[in-house]
């Protein structure tokens, strides 16, 4: 009896409990519609928009549990049918390639249907954004140190709704990121790539030896931003 | 009366009449007359036919079926009684596989199977010897169409019911006395029960597709169920 237990009941009682099988909605389908444009008001074609269920990390990653997906039309328009599921982690996500920003429409549905069962998301607006690529060197030959930052707008956009109604506290839209760092002799150079809205300035403060802080403003405005800095 | 009270029926019926379906149709012989009407004949009077056999299903119209799947094959098992002379009813069951050709109008899945099962009626015409002509039409149907095929296995199925309204037409040829071949064609009309938006709701209140199947049929008993009685 013991054995049994161990063996046959337990595993089944785990499986039970720990078992990640999505129940999606029987007899329902949605519609997420609406038109992509660009900053410049400018429509968007060819970006895909995908619906998704227990979609809680955007860090990085394929999400598999899709439930459905289209593309939008050459004037930008957008219209899926997909799937329902009731989670607090439902979402829609609208991206066309690393030249735009992402955009993604996050909702608990758990105890939320839409009217007439349709996410109309109206205008979306996908940036355009650019590779700043910036670059700093150690080129003086005395012994010195630098800390440098950078403020920058990230190209993601996630807009939270509750009910339907946006919850600005939970969104985290084209939000102001700031990344710093130290170099010395011993790690003198660096290089790194960042993706930021075109027409969006970067801040980048910086302080050599502990002297007093200089900040630049670089507007980007172009799609390739190279920027060095030698110190 | 509800489909499974004519399950119930049929069955306890079937089982009476292959008792005596060997005795009757030993002294059925021996008074064959050579006559062969078109409505009806007297030695070409069977009380049960069974069917199995395959089919390939055929989608069109503008509607979630025609435009989103395609159809791979099927399976079809039907037990029909014949009431008086070559009127009879009858049940069956089966399935038809399809193949999901348009993910953006349906949702992110790859295969449907739909389950069929149904009540029907109909008649059966004697046009030469050994050929037999029947139409039928469904009574009361209900399909279960179980979606499968998601971008993960923790989404394993999901369901969207209807109502059928089938309506078809087959063509024996008797290879032996209990024993025949049959090719049959079937026009079906899904009413579906899918909850979607007003602007879906024309493509998905109903699904259409055409089915052309082949099989084998026996039959057991050699009168009607009414002449049983009467005489």
């Amino acid at each position: 009896m013991k054995l049994l237990f161990k063996f046959f009941l337990i595993p089944c009682f785990l499986t039970t409990v720990l078992s990640c099988e999505v129940h999606l909605e029987d007899n329902t389908r949605i519609l997420v519609e609406g038109i992509i444009k660009d900053q410049d008001n400018m429509p968007v074609p060819d970006a895909k928009v995908s619906v998704h269920t227990r979609r809680s990390n955007f860090s990085g990653g394929e999400n598999p549990y899709l439930l459905g997906e289209g593309y939008s039309a050459s004037d930008g328009t957008f219209s899926v049918t997909s799937f329902y599921d009731k989670d607090e982690d439902f979402a829609i996500e609208i991206a066309l390639n690393e030249s735009y920003s992402t955009y993604v429409y996050k909702s608990n549905t758990l105890n939320f249907t839409p009217i007439d069962l349709t996410f109309n998301l109206e205008t979306i607006t996908l940036r355009k954004l650019a590779n700043f690529n910036y670059n700093i060197v150690k080129t003086s030959s005395a012994s010195s140190a630098i800390t440098y930052s950078f403020r920058y707008v990230e190209g993601f956009c996630l807009e939270y709704f509750e009910g339907g109604t946006l919850n600005e506290l939970q969104s985290v839209c084209y939000q102001e990121r700031f990344i710093s760092k130290t170099l010395n002799d011993d790690n003198p150079d660096y290089e790194w790539l960042l993706q930021v809205p075109i027409g969006e300035v970067v801040e980048f403060t910086y302080s050599i030896n502990d002297e007093p802080e200089i900040t630049e403003f670089i507007t980007i405005n172009e799609s390739s931003y190279d920027f060095t800095f030698n110190y | 009366m509800t489909l499974r009270s004519i399950i119930n029926t049929l069955i306890i019926l079937l089982v009476f009449s292959v008792g005596n379906a060997q005795d009757e149709s030993i002294g059925r012989v021996a008074k064959t007359r050579s006559s062969s009407a078109f409505f009806d004949s007297e030695e070409r009077q069977r009380f049960f036919a069974i069917t199995v056999g395959g089919r390939k299903p055929f989608t069109s119209g503008d509607n979630f079926m025609g435009k989103g799947l395609e159809g791979e094959s099927g399976i079809d098992f039907k037990v029909q009684m014949y009431i008086y002379k070559n009127f009879f009813i009858g049940l069956a069951t089966g399935a038809s596989y399809f193949d999901v050709k348009n993910q953006e109008r349906l949702g992110s899945y790859r295969k449907s199977r739909i389950a069929e099962n149904y009540a029907y009626f109909g008649y059966e015409f004697l046009p030469t010897d050994k050929l037999r002509l029947g139409l039928n039409m469904s009574i009361d149907g209900d399909l279960d169409y179980k979606n499968t095929g998601f971008s993960t296995a923790d989404i394993a199925e999901q369901h969207d019911s209807a109502k059928l309204n089938r309506y078809g037409l087959y063509l024996n040829y008797e290879l032996a006395r209990h024993f025949m071949i049959y090719i049959d064609y079937a026009y079906n009309v899904s009413k579906t029960n899918i909850d979607v938006p007003s602007q879906l709701d024309d493509f998905f209140s109903k699904g259409k597709y055409h089915s052309i199947g082949v099989g084998l049929v026996f039959t057991i008993g050699s009168r009607d169920l009414i002449s049983r009685f009467l005489n």
